[in-house]
């Protein structure tokens, strides 16, 4: 065949490509259930500039580098200016930058009256991600042992810890699997209940990986929760018997005080009745719950007993919860009436958590940057920024402060430059964060809850002294 | 405006690489095969335009990279040369030698540079760190700090052209060839285009010829080339992209995440996917250099249907086999003898066990292995040949899983199908009695460790011993009664010599050895697909985080596989990811069609009229357009 009859036939392809491209409605044509496109001719002009909030030079590890420097130089000069400018400021309802003095006056007598920060999260919290940064940055400032609340089953191992266990006792949780029925919302705290129908022993040792001399290793008191309605259980955690609490509330707990830092012991439970987790925590200090939910977009609370929420957070001094959802429900809010009713959804759960948790601060974490396809490239959710704008507006309207993940990670297209780094920050899911980009996050968090502290810890000294350090600096 | 545009096209621009899949490099070779058209009876002109563009084609996929090219293709030019001029023996080694050293040198440059790294960090404490020396040399030069220095980065493409050239030194000390007289005519061998980033791995004895024919292409041909493009480009969007995005790499990326059933058949489908993304790009590779006459060597057999490890690699890359046949295997003694290389080797894969398992006993055990290997060979003549042909040809698997990724899971994937092979060379001797009773001791003993030092990975092999048991015992049984049944081709029943013998069979013997086949390509597709474990890595991680990354999904997929299955979601997921599915099984049925079959629609195509088939093209494109711009699955959970 002559080189010329080829060269005519791949231009004839191109042309008929070309007059497609033209001609096609750019909108695409919906033929049924399946909507057709095709590309039109300005897809192959150059691209005009990404619309992202940084410049398009920065890599993901040099925006959070650059975050954290500007975190600490508005440690040292001017806490102000950070809190009004930046794009990884908390935002607080109302500006009001005192809604966490509570949480901060606790962490200053946490060396007596312990306190647990309590974490909400979908999967991207999973394997104790994000959870674990705040657990040991607090912990190393404030004192406190341990891993927090864990679920009987633990069916994945975390960055943390990992289980071995004898037998697998039935499991339901609220978020999805459900091997029995669970009566009257009695799903515990972190919407996980194991039903023991005879004796099983659990050990829980501390993942390979964590600093061997990490606070989140040991600890020295052990709890585990139950209900209340069958026979109180025989639990011994190393030997030691854990007793049953005599009071009637809805939580019943069994404590075992060890007599030094542990780790890795056996715990042996005979008996009948739900367990919802067991608590690896210290006397004092801080502790932190990581309460991942796959797949659950945070409009669970209210299916849950309110007496037991309540309860665990009056006993356990809950002074911080986190919620951090919004990324499983995003793909399907691409109206507004959809995000309104999501909106309103959470708004009914934040508010029942408020009034549950009267004395505790709350902080919503919104989705993270999410891409998908969008004609054929990588591309964040085109409605994402709409969520997120109504999520914060309905964050602040129940007094609950936000913190824009979005915004951190670098706004519009974000996930995509985090997928593509070197090392990367995220999966090829373009939804989850890889170990070091949930680490990398979760440093930047704690960071910034601890610069909030020290702003809080700034305007409670007496004025004098505020007077002396100003003019010390000039 | 105008400038602008030419800024763009002349420019290098690493987010927008030329790649098959990319409508750009459908324009790019309609205007080199306009000017093609031109100068193609001119056959010096021919070549040299067709190496400019081929350099001008990886300079816009590689950038600077372009001069690691320009240098081989100079330096091997230049050796072979001076080679082809000696006349004694141990000139013309040395030549080779340092050819050789300078491909290899720059390879271990670029793409092993963090292994080495690695392995020193972890046999000496040290904590070195990796320094670029060509950036900073590119650096001074430029009187900038344009390069970093801090990391090494991995040309496109190098580890195909630098075989290339090793092939091309090698066969012209072999005196297979003359060396090239003009520089553009070798230069056009190592870059052309088609095959320069992902192969087939030419060697210089098929191609080089090819440099002085004049060009010409049957009407015939020319609708087989167009099909191989269309076949590649369905491959590479459809089966390969589109079931990636939507399952496999979500799964892979987070095993944990996904039920016992999603991993297994995200396991499978990945089989699928990464012979559908290698095969699509060789498929187009194949076509786009056909249509302008040269010929590349077939690089895929369909694979899967291989019915054991030994022709599965007669099968998959086969431009990469023979070239580590020829190359490597029969240079380290093939199946005559043992050389220093084969020592040197197990030496060093010694040292790379005693790293990964951090125990001297590791060590040991290599060593010992290859010692009593070695020694067996020496006393026991008869089997001598055999015993070192497994020998070296298991030290050329774990070198050839090296090429794949420069990271010891790669290493593992290489010795994981040696094995395979050895155990099938063993296992095809065996008697039909023999073989299900030491299958039922080793099933017994993977019994024995399920039961008390329960893990995933050993309900797993003992599932999968169960399978194999069940299969040998039917097979033997049906041996031992009907001793004259003939026995699985052990290079399937697709070749026209196996058409040929089963011509000859009677109803019931075919019938035999089709279902005997259908097994054996079964247990080795589900072989070959637990391999894939060690396979898949993250491309831009240091191999140490590879290694770990790597490490982390195999153990986590085999702890869901091998755990708690619930059957009742099964319904679920497969309505969830029908799409995906579908696929994959459509993917698999083509897949597994009679050679014969695929041959005459692929005809078919190739005698369509121009103006049928140029609508063909068009509607392809515009249906593949739709998988390319298709939404993202949903993220849905079954596993909690």
């Amino acid at each position: 065949m002559k080189a010329w009859r080829i060269t005519i036939f791949l231009f004839s392809v191109l042309l008929m490509l070309g007059v497609l491209c033209a001609f096609f409605p750019k909108e695409g044509v919906e033929l049924g259930p399946v909507e057709l496109r095709f590309a039109s001719l300005e897809d192959f002009l150059p691209a005009e500039p990404a619309d992202t909030l940084e410049e398009p030079q920065e890599s993901p590890e040099e925006l959070l580098a650059r975050r954290v420097m500007e975190l600490r130089q508005a440690e040292e000069s001017e806490f102000l200016d950070y809190f009004e400018h930046s794009d990884a400021r908390i935002q607080f309802p109302g500006d009001d930058l005192s809604l966490f003095d509570p949480f901060f006056r606790a962490l200053d007598s946490a060396s007596v009256h312990p306190l647990r920060i309590l974490h909400y999260g979908d999967s991207q919290i999973e394997e104790d991600r994000i959870s674990n940064n705040i657990r040991k940055s607090f912990q190393a400032r404030f004192g406190g042992n341990g891993i927090g609340l864990m679920p009987l089953v633990q069916s994945y191992p975390t960055l943390t810890s990992s289980q071995r266990r004898s037998s697998t006792p039935r499991r339901a949780l609220i978020y999805g699997t459900k091997d029995f029925t669970v009566q009257n919302g009695s799903w515990g705290i972190n919407g996980q209940v194991a039903r023991l129908d005879g004796p099983v022993s659990v050990s829980y040792y501390p993942a390979r990986k964590l600093d061997s001399c990490s606070t989140q290793r040991r600890y020295s008191r052990v709890t585990i929760l139950t209900d209340t309605l069958k026979a109180p259980m025989t639990i011994k955690v190393g030997g030691v018997m854990a007793e049953p609490d005599t009071l009637h509330r809805p939580l019943r707990r069994y404590v075992a005080e060890l007599p030094a830092l542990s780790e890795g012991l056996s715990i042996d439970i005979s008996g009948r009745g739900d367990v919802f987790g067991i608590m690896f925590d210290a006397p004092t200090g801080v502790s932190v719950d990581n309460a991942a939910m796959r797949g659950c977009s945070g409009t669970i609370f209210t299916k849950m007993d309110p007496g037991q929420i309540r309860d665990y957070v009056e006993s356990f001094n809950v002074k911080l919860i986190i919620l951090q959802f919004g990324g499983n429900a995003t793909p399907y809010l691409n109206s507004r009436k959809a995000r309104e009713n999501y909106a309103a959804k959470l708004e009914t759960q934040m508010r029942l958590l408020r009034s549950l948790a009267p004395e505790a601060c709350f902080l919503f974490i919104g989705p993270s940057d999410m891409a998908t396809n969008v004609n054929g490239s990588m591309q964040t959710y085109p409605h994402l920024p709409d969520v997120i704008d109504i999520l914060r507006e309905t964050a602040h309207k129940c007094g609950v402060a936000y913190w824009d993940l979005y915004s951190v990670m670098g706004g519009r297209n974000s996930m995509v430059k985090w997928v593509r780094s070197t090392p990367p920050l995220a999966g090829a899911d373009y939804i989850h964060f890889t170990h070091r980009g949930a680490d990398r996050t979760g440093d930047f968090l704690s960071e910034s809850l601890m610069l909030y502290y020290d702003y809080y810890r700034w305007r409670n000294k007496p004025l004098d002294q505020q007077i002396k350090e100003a003019l010390k600096g000039e | 405006m105008m400038t602008e545009f030419l800024k763009n096209i002349f420019s290098f621009d690493p987010s927008s690489p030329l790649i098959f899949t990319q409508f750009y490099f459908w324009a790019f070779f309609a205007l080199v095969y306009a000017i093609f058209a031109l100068v193609k009876s001119r056959r010096l002109l021919r070549n040299a335009f067709l190496a400019f563009a081929s350099l001008f084609f990886y300079w816009k996929t590689s950038g600077v990279f372009l001069l690691i090219l320009v240098f081989v293709t100079c330096s091997d030019f230049l050796i072979a040369r001076r080679m082809d001029r000696c006349s004694r023996e141990g000139r013309r080694k040395l030549w080779l030698i340092l050819s050789v050293s300078v491909d290899l040198f720059l390879l271990c440059y670029f793409k092993y540079a963090y292994f080495f790294t690695d392995l020193i960090n972890q046999i000496s404490g040290l904590e070195l760190r990796v320094f670029d020396a060509f950036a900073w040399i590119g650096n001074a030069i430029s009187g900038s700090e344009r390069f970093s220095v801090d990391s090494i980065v991995l040309p496109v493409g190098i580890s195909f052209y630098i075989f290339q050239v090793i092939s091309y030194s090698a066969d012209v000390y072999m005196r297979k060839i003359k060396p090239v007289g003009n520089i553009l005519d070798f230069a056009f061998y190592v870059s052309f285009f088609p095959q320069l980033v992902a192969g087939p791995i030419v060697r210089a004895s098929e191609f080089i010829p090819q440099l002085y024919k004049p060009f010409h292409l049957s009407r015939r041909q020319f609708g087989v080339a167009v099909f191989w493009i269309l076949n590649g480009l369905i491959k590479k969007i459809v089966l390969s992209d589109y079931i990636a995005v939507n399952f496999i790499d979500r799964v892979f990326e987070n095993p944990l995440l996904f039920s016992s059933f999603e991993n297994l058949a995200a396991l499978f489908g990945y089989s699928l996917q990464v012979y559908a993304d290698f095969s699509g790009y060789t498929d187009i590779a194949i076509g786009v250099a056909m249509l302008m006459g040269f010929y590349l060597p077939q690089n895929f057999d369909s694979p899967y249907k291989a019915p054991n490890a030994q022709n599965f690699w007669k099968r998959w890359h086969i431009s990469l086999s023979r070239w580590l046949q020829n190359y490597l295997y029969i240079p380290l003694g093939g199946n005559r003898n043992t050389t220093f290389g084969s020592y040197f080797w197990i030496v060093t894969f010694a040292l790379i066990a005693l790293l990964l398992s951090g125990s001297i006993w590791a060590l040991a055990a290599v060593l010992s292995v290859g010692a009593v290997t070695l020694l067996v060979a020496r006393f026991l003549p008869d089997h001598r040949k055999k015993i070192i042909a497994n020998l070296n040809s298991f030290i050329t698997m774990l070198l050839g899983g090296l090429w794949h990724g420069a990271s010891l899971n790669f290493v593992i994937w290489g010795g994981l199908n040696g094995v395979g092979m050895i155990i099938y060379k063993f296992w095809k001797d065996l008697s039909w009695t023999l073989r299900p009773l030491l299958l039922s001791l080793l099933t017994l003993l993977v019994f024995a460790l399920k039961t008390f030092a329960p893990s995933p990975v050993f309900n797993l092999l003992f599932v999968w011993l169960m399978a194999l048991l069940a299969g040998t015992l039917v097979r033997s049984l049906w041996h031992i009664f009907r001793p004259d049944s003939p026995g699985a081709f052990s290079k399937g029943t697709d070749s026209r010599e196996a058409r040929t013998a089963l011509a000859g069979m009677s109803r019931g013997q075919r019938l035999t050895v089709y279902l005997g086949n259908a097994w054996a390509v079964l247990q080795t597709f589900v072989f070959i697909t637990f391999t894939r474990l060690f396979f898949r890595s993250g491309s831009n991680l240091d191999p140490a985080e590879a290694n770990e990354k790597a490490w982390a999904t195999a153990r986590n997929m085999v702890s869901q596989i091998g755990g708690e299955w619930d059957l009742s979601i099964i319904p679920d997921v497969c309505s969830a990811y029908w799409k995906v599915f579908l696929l994959v099984a459509l993917g698999m049925l083509v897949h597994w069609l009679p050679s014969r079959f695929k041959r005459r629609y692929r005809l078919s195509f190739a005698m369509l009229p121009l103006p049928v088939m140029a609508l063909i093209c068009v509607l392809t494109v515009f249906l593949l357009y739709q998988f390319v711009t298709a939404g993202f699955q949903p993220f849905i959970y079954f596993q909690f």
